[in-house]
C-alpha cells in the first residue's frame, strides 16, 4: 500500500512511543528491549488483525498475527503472576491442548473417546523416560517425542477404531483407559509402576530470563515462570495448528463426515482415513498434554492417568464448549482452578473434610456442572455465548 | 455497534493503554530488590512445613507422624520456642499422592510442596513417603529449599552430591533387614524363609539387605499396592498359599499396614502360621490391630518379631512417659489423650524427629542460614533424642540413623523387645551387624 493512512500514522507512533518509554522508563537497557520488543508486537499485531479486509482476504495470516499477539501478553503477564499462579497456568494451558485435541475428535469428527487419559499418559511416560535416559535432549525435541508417540498410539488405536461407531467406539477406548494402569504395572521396570518416574533435573530458568529480574527474587519464581512460558509458547502453536486445522479442507472434511458420512463418502471423502486422522490429531495433543504435565510437575505418576481422568477430560470439553477453541481454553482454566474452589467449598461450608461427601466434592461439582451444561446449553459455555454473540448481531436480542 | 473506524481505533487505544500500564508496573518490579535473608525466619518465628497423608489410603496412622512432631513443637513454644523463636509447622494433605480413598487434601505433593515453597518455607520436615518425596526432590533443590527428616527408609535420601539439603531419619530398609537375618540366621538357623515385599526399593531395598546378612529366602513375592488396595487384600491370598506349600516356617514380610493385615489374614484363614518377621514400617500393633478387630479371634500379630530404632511403649525409657506429656498436652492434634489411651510407634516417630529438629535449631544458634543449618547438621551427633542410637550425619552420609532392637508384638497394642540388645549396621551389602557402640544418653534439661 503506498498511502499511508491515519492508521499507519497512528500505528507507528504508538510503536515509537511505546519502546522510547520503555527504553527510557526500564531500569536496565536489557529490561527495556525486552518490554518494547512485547510492546511493537503487541500493538503491531493488533493493527495488522484489526485491519480491514484482513479476516477475509489473508485469514492465515490473521491466525499467525493473533497466536502470536496472545501469547505475547501470555507471556508478560507471567512475569508479574506469583509461582503459584503461573503454576496453576501452565497447568490448565497444558490440559487445554489436551481438550482442543478431544474437542476437535468429538466435536469435529463426531467420534467420542474415552481414552485421552491414557493418550496423556503415554506422553507423559514417553517423556519422562526419553529424558531419563537422554539428559542433554532440548525440551522441544522432547516433547515432539513424545508427540510423535502418542501419534502412533493413535494410529494404532484408531484403525480398529473406523470400524466401530458410537457406543461401541467409546467402549473401545474406554477399554483401552483401563487396561493402561495395568499395562504401565507390567512393565514397572520402565515406567516406574505405581511410584513413576522422575525428571532427571528441575527445569531451571536461563541466565538471560533470570537477569531481567532483581536479586533479590528466588530461583523458585524464576524457574517457574520459564517452565510456565515453554508451556504458554507450546500451548499457542499447537492451537494456531487447530486453528488452521479447523479452517482446512481436512477440517472441513471432518465436519462433513461428522453431520452425514453418506454424503461424505458420496463426494469422495475416505472415510477410514479421515477418522484415523482425527485420532491421531486428537491422541498426539492428549500425549502434548502429557508430557507438558511431567515438564511442569518434574515427574510422572501414571496413577494419576486414570480412567477417571478421562471422564474429567469429557466433562470439560462439554462444559467448555465441543467443537470450539475458546471452550478448549475455558475448560483448561476452569480445571486449573477447581482443586482451589473445591476446597474453598470445604473450608467455607465447614464439611467434616473426611468425611464421604467431601472426599466426592470433584466429581459432585464436575457431574452438576455437565448435567446444567447439557440441560441449558449443550454447546458449552463456549457455544452459549456465542450463541448470544450472533443472535445480538442479527438484532434479535436488543440491550 | 460502533463504528468499524472508531472499533479499530479503540483496538490500537487499548493496546496502547494496557502497553503503559505493563511498563509502569515493570519498571517497578524490576527495579524492587529486598535484602535478602533467610527464607520462612524471622526474629520471632521460624516456618516449616511438610506434605503429609492427613486423608487418603495412607492416612490410617501415618496422619498422626508429622501431628505427634507438631505436639513436639508447641511444647518447646509454649516452652518459650528455640533460641526466642516460635516453631510454626504447616501440614499439607498430599494423601500420599493418591487420589480417592476419601482424600480431602490435594493428592498432587509437586503441587502441596509447591504452595509450601511459595509461604515461604525455612525447609520441609518430615515429608511422608518414597514416591511422593522422590517427586519433589529436584524442585526443592533447585529452589534452595532443604528436605529434611523425610519419613521413608528408602535409600534415596542420602545423595549428598546431587541434594545436599535432602536428609532421610529412619534406618534405611538395608539396616533393618540385615539385623532381621542376623537374627533369623541365630533362631532359626535350618528354617525355609519366604519373602513377601512391597514392590518397590521399600521390597528390593529390604530383599537385599536379607540376602547381605545371610539369609536367601526360598521363595520371593513382591506386591504392588495398587493390586492390593483393588482386590481389598485378596490378591495375597496366592502369594502365603505359595509359602505354605514352599514350607516356609519363618516368613519376613516387607510390608505396609494394610498388607501386613492381608497377609496376617490370608495365613488364617488357609490355617498357616509361620513365624512372622514384619518391618518396623508396618508392624506398629494398634495400626495392624484396628482393621482385624472384631474379624479375628485373637490377634494374629502376636507373636511377631519386629525391629524398632525407638524405644517401645513399655521400656523404661524416660522418653515414654515425656511422649506421654507433650500429646497430652496437645489437646488439638491428640484430642482425649489420657494416660490410658495408647503410645503407638507412629506417635513416638513423630515426637522423636520433632525433637531431633529441635534439637539442631537450638545448636545453629540465633542467626543461622539455610547453609549453617545444615553444617550443623553434618558435624553434630545428637545423642540425646528419643532413638535408641545417636543422630548423626556427615558430609557423604544422609540418611540417618543406623540401627535399634528387635522386639516382639505381645498383645493389640504393644511390643516388648526382645533382649534389648541395640545393634547397628549400615546400607551396603558388606558391613557387618556389630552392637551399638554408643546410646542415646536420655532427655536434655532444657526439653524437660
Amino acid at each position: 500500500m503506498a498511502r499511508f493512512t491515519r492508521r499507519h500514522v497512528v500505528t507507528s507512533g504508538c510503536i515509537v512511543l511505546a519502546v522510547a518509554v520503555s527504553l527510557v522508563g526500564a531500569a536496565t537497557i536489557r529490561d527495556g528491549v525486552a518490554l518494547s520488543v512485547a510492546l511493537v508486537i503487541a500493538i503491531a499485531g493488533t493493527a495488522t488483525f484489526s485491519a480491514r479486509g484482513m479476516r477475509a482476504n489473508h485469514p492465515t495470516l490473521v491466525r499467525v498475527v493473533l497466536s502470536a499477539v496472545a501469547i505475547d501478553c501470555a507471556l508478560v503477564s507471567t512475569f508479574f503472576f506469583s509461582a503459584t499462579t503461573n503454576f496453576n497456568l501452565a497447568i490448565g494451558a497444558a490440559m487445554s491442548i489436551v481438550l482442543l485435541g478431544l474437542s476437535f475428535l468429538t466435536g469435529a469428527s463426531g467420534q467420542i473417546s474415552l481414552g485421552s487419559s491414557a493418550f496423556m499418559g503415554i506422553g507423559a511416560l514417553i517423556m519422562a523416560m526419553w529424558a531419563n535416559h537422554h539428559a542433554s535432549t532440548p525440551i522441544v525435541v522432547t516433547l515432539l517425542i513424545a508427540v510423535a508417540g502418542g501419534a502412533l498410539a493413535g494410529l494404532l488405536l484408531g484403525l480398529p477404531a473406523t470400524r466401530l461407531r458410537g457406543p461401541y467406539l467409546a467402549g473401545m477406548t474406554l477399554a483401552f483407559a483401563v487396561a493402561f494402569t495395568g499395562i504401565v504395572n507390567t512393565f514397572s521396570s520402565w515406567t516406574g509402576g505405581d511410584a513413576g518416574l522422575q525428571l532427571p533435573t528441575s527445569a531451571t530458568a536461563p541466565h538471560w530470563l533470570v537477569a531481567l529480574f532483581s536479586v533479590s527474587t528466588s530461583p523458585f519464581v524464576t524457574n517457574t515462570m520459564w517452565i510456565t512460558d515453554i508451556t504458554i509458547v507450546v500451548t499457542g502453536v499447537a492451537f494456531f495448528f487447530m486453528a488452521n486445522l479447523f479452517a482446512s479442507r481436512t477440517g472441513r472434511a471432518m465436519r462433513l463426515l461428522r453431520d452425514n458420512d453418506v454424503a461424505a463418502e458420496l463426494v469422495g471423502i475416505s472415510l477410514s482415513r479421515t477418522r484415523v486422522i482425527a485420532f491421531i490429531v486428537s491422541s498426539a495433543y492428549a500425549a502434548l498434554g502429557g508430557a507438558l504435565w511431567t515438564l511442569i510437575n518434574n515427574s510422572v505418576s501414571p496413577p494419576s492417568y486414570s480412567f477417571a481422568l478421562s471422564v474429567t477430560i469429557l466433562s470439560l470439553v462439554v462444559i467448555g464448549g465441543i467443537g470450539t477453541i475458546p471452550g478448549a481454553l475455558i475448560g483448561g482454566i476452569i480445571y486449573a482452578y477447581s482443586a482451589n474452589v473445591i476446597s474453598w467449598i470445604t473450608t467455607q461450608t465447614g464439611l467434616n473434610p473426611q468425611g464421604n461427601f467431601a472426599s466426592q466434592l470433584n466429581g459432585i461439582i464436575f457431574g452438576g456442572l455437565l448435567i446444567v451444561t447439557m440441560l441449558f446449553a449443550p454447546m458449552g459455555i463456549a457455544g452459549a455465548v456465542r450463541h448470544y454473540w450472533l443472535r445480538r448481531r442479527a438484532g434479535v436480542v436488543t440491550e | 455497534m460502533l463504528k468499524k473506524q472508531t472499533r479499530r481505533f479503540a483496538y490500537t487505544g487499548t493496546a496502547l493503554v494496557l502497553c503503559m500500564g505493563l511498563m509502569t508496573a515493570g519498571t517497578s518490579i524490576v527495579s524492587a530488590g529486598a535484602a535478602t535473608k533467610t527464607p520462612g525466619v524471622t526474629a520471632k518465628q521460624i516456618t516449616i512445613g511438610a506434605t503429609v497423608p492427613l486423608t487418603g489410603i495412607a492416612s490410617p496412622g501415618y496422619n498422626e507422624v508429622a501431628k505427634a512432631a507438631n505436639a513436639v513443637f508447641k511444647y518447646v513454644n509454649t516452652k518459650g520456642g528455640v533460641n526466642g523463636r516460635k516453631i510454626k509447622y504447616i501440614l499439607k494433605d498430599d494423601c500420599y499422592g493418591t487420589p480417592g480413598f476419601g482424600c480431602t487434601g490435594n493428592p498432587n505433593t509437586v503441587a502441596q510442596t509447591r504452595a509450601l515453597i511459595s509461604t515461604p518455607v525455612f525447609a520441609t520436615v518430615g515429608s511422608l513417603g518414597t514416591p511422593t518425596q522422590d517427586s519433589v526432590r529436584s524442585l526443592l533443590q533447585s529452589s534452595g529449599v532443604p528436605q529434611l527428616f523425610v519419613n521413608s527408609g528408602s535409600r534415596d535420601w542420602n545423595n549428598p552430591t546431587t541434594y545436599p539439603g535432602l536428609f532421610g531419619w529412619q534406618p534405611s530398609y538395608n539396616v533393618e533387614s540385615k539385623i532381621f537375618a542376623q537374627y533369623i540366621n541365630a533362631t532359626y538357623p535350618t528354617a525355609n524363609v519366604c519373602f513377601l515385599g512391597q514392590g518397590d526399593d521399600f521390597g528390593t531395598d529390604g530383599l537385599a539387605g536379607l540376602v547381605a546378612g545371610g539369609v536367601s529366602p526360598t521363595d520371593t513375592q513382591l506386591y504392588s499396592v495398587e493390586a492390593l488396595v483393588a482386590s481389598s487384600g485378596g490378591s495375597f491370598g496366592p502369594y502365603i498359599a505359595k509359602f505354605q506349600s514352599d514350607k516356609c516356617t519363618v516368613v519376613v514380610l516387607d510390608t505396609i499396614p494394610g498388607a501386613t493385615d492381608a497377609a496376617l489374614g490370608a495365613a488364617l484363614s488357609l490355617g498357616y502360621a509361620p513365624h512372622w518377621v514384619i518391618s518396623s514400617v508396618g508392624s506398629d500393633p494398634s495400626t495392624v490391630y484396628a482393621p482385624l478387630s472384631g474379624k479375628v479371634p485373637s490377634d494374629p500379630e502376636i507373636g511377631a518379631v519386629s525391629f524398632s530404632y525407638l524405644p517401645v511403649s513399655t521400656s523404661t525409657s524416660a522418653w515414654i512417659p515425656w511422649m506421654r506429656k507433650v500429646l497430652g498436652a496437645d489437646s488439638t492434634d491428640f484430642p482425649g489423650f489420657s494416660s490410658s489411651t495408647a503410645l503407638d510407634g507412629n506417635m513416638e516417630y513423630g515426637a522423636a524427629f520433632g525433637v531431633a529438629f529441635v534439637e539442631a535449631l537450638k545448636a545453629a544458634g540465633a542467626t543461622f542460614t539455610r547453609a549453617s543449618f545444615l553444617k550443623i547438621l553434618t558435624s553434630m551427633t545428637f545423642s540425646q533424642t528419643p532413638s535408641l542410637v545417636p543422630l548423626s550425619y556427615t558430609s557423604t552420609n544422609h540418611q540417618g540413623l543406623n540401627g535399634g532392637y528387635l522386639d516382639t508384638i505381645t498383645s493389640a497394642t504393644q511390643a516388648q523387645a526382645i533382649n534389648g540388645t541395640v545393634y547397628t549396621t549400615d546400607s551396603t551389602s558388606t558391613g557387618p551387624v556389630v552392637k551399638a557402640a554408643k546410646l542415646s544418653t536420655g532427655i536434655p534439661s532444657w526439653l524437660k
